[in-house]
């Protein structure tokens, strides 16, 4: 089972939105880390060909998904960025609507939706209006409809966006515990959704790939390129100008500024054994003031 | 499927549609009264000698017509049509020729008797009458007889008179296409055999041809009329399928267009359903719709008729050139009708999807309509592009006129009839619409690059930023409740509708006398002076003389110095100078109440014809005020009542509040805003009453004192009549500026912080 991006090109006039992008997916969960404009949601918007590539292919096993067509659209699950759905509509009924759109047969659909409706504690909710749901239950429900019709390849725009920290656990620990034999791409901007349940992740800038690897193996390149530095409040502005600065803390009543970036000042400390992702995105996705 | 859930079977959805059945129903029956249930109402022929008068307004002195339901008319004149319907149709006109004469002589006598006493003329004419048809006279004394029987029959007979003789005439109708043919022929112009002319004439006369052996029977094809002049039904279909369209497009308003799109079956499947529910939707929106009309139809005008007969036995079918039942036509039409309006909802779902936003798919989609409605109401029959006009959206929307004319346009020099080439095109029409709706669905990506449209929409809305730039706050707020609430479409509602109100009510004069006084009031109009006292004791003293002849020349008939028919012009003569003499005298009267008046109040008398401003300012005009006001008031709660609501639904308090000016800021702008609103509302149609005044008002009269008009007379303020109407206009705006003040104020508690 292989999801496979070659040379992926998505232009808009000059501007490139996603530029010769090749990866090869299998299954496990691949976050997509990137600010905003970076090519996540461009790239999720080919795969679910709701927009028309510039040039490259799309292949699920080897073959061209828009061949596919249907095919692919039934191993498809997409979750997407607008958080979309129809207000008047109860729980229950939007999840039938949409998967009669997939194609599950009723029975199958209501065995699917029961119980994704109990694995994410919304069978107490299934027959109120969706626009009477709080908004970490409209997310799980928007889940939920991805994952019906038992997808092999889940989509997943900024499933927490808009949630507070317990729901965006709880949205994690739900994609963790589904995403066995799936592909799942999960793209966001909040490094905490993806740092502890992603196999592996792709940093994006300006439509690019900047790198993919492993957590650990992100966190080992960037190993000797963060470093602590103690000093005045004042020199904080000249510090964000010549390096990107992560977290400013205090400490025993001094300033300490997180340092990232290549020739960092020698006096700093090095931080081998406190790397996070933050550092990551830093390093690679953040340009110097 | 469940999108027919989602979409035609959703709770809202019926409600809508049994809302429109109803709201069609009420439509459908006002509209055939207002017809009159397609009988003709107008009086008898009258042979007696009338006193016609003509006021300033040319406001004849109308025949007072007795007052009968028309559900009582209309079963008048179906007992005649079962009386005669059998009988054949030159028989049934010859008939009904004599009863209407009858009829016409009944009617005069029954006016004779009423008015015998009020003159010697009158009287005269009575006694002539008794003499010339004494049953009828004996009748009319005994109450067998009232004006208002008279009247029930002679609308029943001559509505089917009418009826009939169309009827007997088509055999004409068609022999003078034929004639017209050979006529036409004789000139050299219309004898070029590749031109249009000819092949027109030779067309037409080829289609009727083949209705020469057509039978005609007259039958009670009344409420088969009504149902195919009413358009009402077209209209709702038509929203009914838009509202069938807009449930479509909600998957993008909701943000759902990606998600169904990536769906397996969101694509060719869900474009299958939806032109499915489209086409169900056509069918049973046409059944009930047209079926409501029939039943009600058949209730107003006691039966649909005999739907074996003919179609062209229906007169306004006439024109429709093809020999076949009434039944059959109908079937024909209810198919024809469901299939337009089929294809209209394929071209609305396809203009309104065309664009990915909703909102720029609604805005082009309507502009390309009032296009096509433009086109199709106001480009003239002979215009060069004429085929624009014919070959058009409203085409299908509006299918009765396909069959009530017959009308061949010039397509490259071929005369090509409307009604053939539109059934023609239908069902092509519909396969390319249906393949255009199933493509778009299928190849419109949801998140592709923005269209021209969109980008022209981005560059309108830059420079309108640009021009607004300078707006203040409550600028702004007017903005805000125009168009983000879209107040405009309100605005606009009511503009179309304010300006469309005709202020004045014609006032017909209540009797010959008051006509007379109106007359004389414009005549002697002007400041009273003992100029206008002259000539009023001139004119009264010239009817006096006329009256004195009258009398004299009563004697002499009685004498036998002189024939009957001049004693009667004399007499004729005399009994209009006893009216004018006593308006004269009404006249008079109010001439003297102005002068005493003037002299206690201190204004100058002025004689002046009050009708003008009774007809917008009057009694009689006290509906078209009240109408003028629950307008404004209502259009005035649903552009500013909304605000509160608007603003709790856009989640915008909490900002509100905390802005710089708080509170007391954002009401202050609302406040400003809601003014300019009511103060737009009321120029428009307070505006709109005074020009309607301004126009039949004396322009010469502007300066006098208001206390010269009766209604006016104790009015404590001494000003001139146009300084009256700045007071009491703006009054009037006073009041609904406050009013619009308070509502906007009611949404107070929102703002206060808690």
């Amino acid at each position: 089972m292989e999801l496979k991006l070659r040379n992926l090109t998505k232009q808009y006039g000059s501007f490139t939105a996603l530029n010769q992008l090749n990866v090869t997916f299998t299954p496990g969960i691949y976050g997509i880390l990137g600010a905003n404009g970076a090519g996540k949601s461009t790239m999720m918007n080919l795969i679910s060909d709701n927009l028309k590539r510039s040039t490259g292919e799309i292949l699920w096993n080897d073959q061209e998904i828009l061949s596919l067509g249907k095919k692919f659209r039934k191993v498809l699950g997409f979750m997407p960025q607008q958080q979309g759905y129809y207000d008047r509509m109860t729980v229950d009924f939007f999840l039938r609507y949409l998967s009669q759109l997939k194609g599950i047969p009723p029975k199958q659909a209501d065995r699917e939706i029961r119980f994704l409706l109990q694995k994410t504690n919304l069978s107490d909710v299934c027959h109120k209006q969706m626009a009477s749901l709080s908004g970490g239950m409209k997310q799980r429900v928007l889940l939920i409809q991805a994952l019906l019709g038992d997808p092999k390849v889940v989509l997943l725009d900024e499933p927490t966006a808009g949630l507070d920290p317990k729901e965006r656990i709880r949205i994690r620990n739900l994609i963790s515990e589904f995403s066995q034999g799936r592909i799942v791409l999960l793209a966001t901007h909040i490094v905490s959704d993806i740092e502890f349940i992603s196999d592996k992740i792709l940093l994006m800038k300006n439509g690019e790939l900047v790198r993919m690897g492993s957590t650990e193996e992100l966190l080992m390149s960037v190993a000797d390129k963060v470093r602590e530095l103690p000093c005045d409040p004042g020199q904080l502005p000249e510090l964000e100008n010549r390096y990107k600065v992560g977290n400013v803390s205090r400490r025993q009543g001094q300033t300490v500024a997180r340092l990232v970036g290549d020739n960092l000042p020698p006096e700093s400390k090095t931080l081998a054994d406190r790397l996070t992702l933050e550092d990551v995105y830093l390093y690679y996705l953040e340009e110097a003031q | 499927m469940m999108e027919w859930k989602r979409t035609i079977f959703s709770g809202r959805f019926i409600c809508l549609v049994l809302c429109i059945i109803l709201l069609n129903g009420i439509c459908f029956v006002k509209a055939q009264f207002d017809r009159s249930l397609g009988l003709d109402l107008t009086a008898p022929e009258s042979q007696l000698s009338h006193s016609v008068v003509v006021t300033a307004e040319g406001i004849f002195q109308p025949e007072e017509l007795p007052q009968i339901p028309l559900n009582e008319l209309n079963k008048e004149y179906l007992t005649v049509l079962h009386e005669l319907k059998s009988l054949p149709l030159q028989e049934i006109c010859s008939t009904l020729s004599e009863r209407m004469e009858r009829l016409s002589g009944l009617w005069d006598g029954c006016a004779l008797y009423t008015r015998q006493g009020e003159s010697d003329f009158d009287k005269a004419q009575w006694e002539d009458f008794t003499k010339q048809q004494p049953e009828a006279a004996e009748n009319i004394i005994e109450g067998a007889i009232t004006q208002e029987d008279v009247y029930r029959e002679y609308v029943a007979v001559h509505t089917l008179f009418s009826r009939s003789e169309a009827l007997k005439n088509f055999p004409e109708y068609l022999r003078a296409i034929e004639k017209n043919k050979d006529y036409m022929l004789t000139f050299s112009i219309f004898r070029d055999e590749n031109s249009f002319s000819l092949r027109n004439i030779l067309k037409t006369a080829d289609e009727f041809q083949c209705l020469e052996n057509v039978a005609l029977s007259i039958e009670n094809t009344a409420a088969i009329e009504g149902i195919l002049l009413y358009s009402g039904s077209d209209l709702f279909l038509i929203l009914l399928l838009m509202a069938a369209v807009l449930c479509f497009l909600a998957d993008r308003q909701r943000g759902l267009w990606e998600l169904i799109y990536s769906l397996r079956r969101g694509r060719s499947t869900l474009a299958l359903h939806r032109l499915g529910i489209l086409l169900l939707l056509s069918a049973t929106g046409t059944l009930l719709l047209y079926g409501s009309n029939a039943v009600l139809g058949t209730i107003l005008y006691g039966g649909i008729g005999n739907l074996h007969i003919s179609v062209q036995s229906i007169p306004i079918l006439q024109e429709y050139p093809v020999p076949i039942s009434t039944g059959g036509f109908l079937i024909q039409y209810t198919v024809f009708r469901i299939g337009s309006a089929f294809l209209l909802g394929l071209i609305l779902w396809l203009l309104l999807g065309a664009l990915s936003d909703a909102r720029y798919g609604v805005i082009i989609g309507i502009a390309f309509l009032l296009v096509e409605y433009g086109l199709y109401r106001f480009l003239p029959e002979q215009s060069a592009y004429n085929i624009l006009k014919y070959f058009n959206l409203c085409t299908y929307f509006y299918i009765a006129p396909l069959y009530t004319h017959y009308l061949n346009v010039d397509i490259l020099g071929f005369p090509v009839g409307i009604r053939r080439v539109s059934e023609l095109a239908a069902l092509p029409l519909i396969l390319l619409m249906s393949s255009g709706c199933i493509v778009q669905q299928c190849f419109r990506r949801p998140a592709q690059g923005k269209p021209w449209a969109e980008k022209f929409a981005r560059r309108i809305g830059s420079c309108l930023d640009q021009c607004l730039k300078c707006l203040p706050l409550w600028g702004r707020e007017v903005y805000k409740i125009l168009f983000s609430q879209r107040g405009i479409i309100i605005l606009l509602l009511f503009v179309y509708v304010a300006l469309g109100m005709a202020h004045n009510v014609p006032l017909q004069a209540g009797s010959e006398q008051e006509a007379y006084e109106r007359q004389y009031l414009v005549q002697l109009q002007g400041e009273i002076t003992s100029k206008t006292f002259s000539e009023m004791d001139r004119l009264q003293e010239e009817q006096k003389r006329i009256i004195e002849t009258a009398e004299q020349g009563k004697e002499a008939y009685a004498n036998g110095e002189i024939s009957r028919g001049e004693y009667m012009s004399i007499s004729f003569e005399g009994n209009i100078a006893q009216v004018k003499l006593a308006a004269l005298g009404e006249v008079e009267n109010r001439a003297e109440t102005l002068k005493e008046q003037s002299e206690m109040q201190g204004f100058t008398p002025v004689l002046l014809d009050e009708t003008p401003y009774q007809s917008v300012y009057g009694e009689p005009a006290k509906i078209v005020r009240l109408k003028s006001l629950f307008l404004i008031l209502g259009a005035l709660l649903l552009l500013l009542g909304a605000n509160s609501a608007y603003e709790r639904k856009s989640k915008m308090i909490s900002l509100l509040r905390s802005a710089k000016g708080g509170q007391k800021g954002v009401l202050r702008a609302k406040v400003l805003a809601s003014v300019s609103i009511t103060l737009l509302l009321w120029a428009v149609m307070y505006g709109k009453e005074f020009w309607d005044f301004y126009r039949i008002f004396p322009e010469e009269l502007w300066n006098i004192a208001p206390q010269n008009l009766s209604v006016l007379a104790y009015f404590p303020i001494s000003c001139t009549l146009i300084q009256f109407f700045m007071m009491y206009y703006f009054a009037g705006g006073l009041c609904l500026v406050t009013a619009s003040v308070l509502l906007i104020l009611s949404g107070i508690y929102l703002y206060s912080r808690k």
